[in-house]
């Protein structure tokens, strides 16, 4: 673990370094608080910090006032180590943005048990983060596919017809439906359906540009935002999603089996701006053309004119 | 660097508490004595001066750094005679200033007495 040390007093600092390299801290000795400060403000900057109060340029308080104002993605454990020692010293380096304060001459043992209870809290920042992160993951993603869930997929999409609508760019908006779906979970059985939902969902992703989004938008439906993809483009990349799924079959437990997708499109500048429902309708009609013309195809919503391209 | 014998360094270094904030390495006590040793004259300039110019707010951070190196090395007295000058200082008090300053000659002067016997090699006990 990383830990800052800030003290313009040789003394002190070497005493430090050497207390804390003994427990096995990498230490980050510095003897001003602007360093100081600007050491904790790094994103990958050491996460427990001891301060000196009287220092050069910024004094302690005033780099927990500043690692405070401008470090919030991670907490900095601060202990404030000092040998100003009123009440009113050790109420005003709290009030400063100070974790803990220790009085100099600081006891060794006191010294380590108190970092330690800083890594204690350290530790539940981190699990306390990693549980929102594995949270918001799963509020954010559909469990069998890894794909954006629907409500994130439709979030995305109200907010790219936005973004497209106020700087007169084009996004188009795919929706990909397994063909014959419940005839592959009738015949093989749904752990075989969902592999199949699971590799045509890879595949998709695997088609599209990194800067794209790919949901899953229902059962065997999804959907897929081409961020600024004109019309003609947008077939074009229906067509290779289309592709990407037909030309191998899906590898599954009960074998190789042939999955194809009928692929509905629609692209914004060929309307008017419209609300993610009635894009999410012109795109789902585009889609039902495809399964009517045999599925296995891609189609144009309305007006546009390659409406009736074909593969 | 020799450790001092308890006769020369009795109440002026607290040295079994000098000895558990170094974790007993005789290594890195020398290096504070020879860390002290270097600095001292500097510091205790910047006091003196502080002092005879009346800058309460220059004696005030003298007096503090001094005072935080004096309590590293637990020389407890000359720590304590310090934090005198700095509190007088804070409180802008001239006469005070004057009269703990005066105070620190002393204790201060044992100090170096016994850290300069020690890194010399001479405080046998």
């Amino acid at each position: 673990m990383n830990i800052l040390i800030a003290d313009d007093e040789l003394m002190s600092l070497r005493l430090l370094k050497k207390t804390l390299t003994r427990v096995g801290y990498e230490v980050i000795a510095v003897d001003n608080g602007r360093l100081a400060a600007e050491q904790l403000c790094l994103a990958d900057g050491p996460r427990i910090a001891l301060l000196d109060w009287v220092m050069p340029e910024l004094d302690g308080p005033a780099v927990c006032r500043e690692v405070r104002r401008n470090h919030c993605q991670r907490h900095v454990h601060i202990i404030l180590l000092t040998s100003k020692n009123t009440k009113q010293d050790i109420v005003d380096g709290l009030e400063s943005g100070a974790d803990d304060y220790l009085v100099k001459p600081f006891d060794p043992e006191e010294l380590k048990a108190r970092l330690r209870a800083g890594l204690r809290i350290l530790q539940l920042e981190d699990n306390l983060v990693e549980a929102r992160e594995g949270m918001r993951y799963k509020a954010t993603h559909d469990d069998l596919t890894a794909l954006f869930n629907r409500g994130m997929i439709l979030d995305l999409l109200s907010r790219e017809l936005i973004r497209t609508a106020r700087d007169g760019l084009c996004t188009s908006v795919l929706l990909a439906d397994i063909d014959h779906f419940k005839s592959i979970n009738d015949q093989y059985g749904h752990v075989v359906g969902d592999e199949a939902l699971r590799e045509v969902a890879r595949r998709l992703l695997q088609a599209v540009r990194s800067y794209d989004f790919v949901g899953r938008y229902g059962g065997e439906e999804f959907l897929v935002v081409l961020n600024n993809c004109e019309a003609a483009r947008a077939m074009e990349r229906a067509e290779e999603l289309r592709r990407a799924v037909e030309h191998l079959p899906v590898q599954t437990s009960k074998g190789p089996i042939p999955i194809t997708i009928s692929v509905g499109a629609f692209a914004s500048r060929d309307w008017e701006p419209l609300p993610v429902e009635d894009v999410l309708r012109k795109v789902d009609i585009a889609l039902y053309s495809a399964k009517a013309g045999g599925r296995n195809c891609s189609r144009m919503a309305e007006p546009h004119p390659l409406a009736l391209l074909t593969r | 660097m020799t450790l001092p014998p308890d006769a020369l360094s009795a109440g002026v270094i607290n040295m079994p508490d000098l000895l558990a904030r170094v974790d007993d390495d005789a290594e890195l006590l020398g290096e504070l004595f020879e860390i002290f040793a270097e600095e001292f004259p500097r510091l205790s300039s910047l006091l003196t001066e502080a002092v005879e110019a009346q800058d309460m707010a220059a004696a005030e951070k003298a007096a503090h750094t001094l005072k935080g190196m004096l309590a590293n090395l637990s020389a407890e007295s000359a720590a304590e005679a310090l934090g005198a000058v700095e509190a007088a200082a804070r409180a802008r008090n001239q006469p005070d200033l004057a009269t703990t300053f005066a105070a620190i000659d002393t204790p201060l002067a044992r100090l170096n007495t016994v850290i300069d016997a020690c890194l010399a090699g001479e405080a046998i006990p």
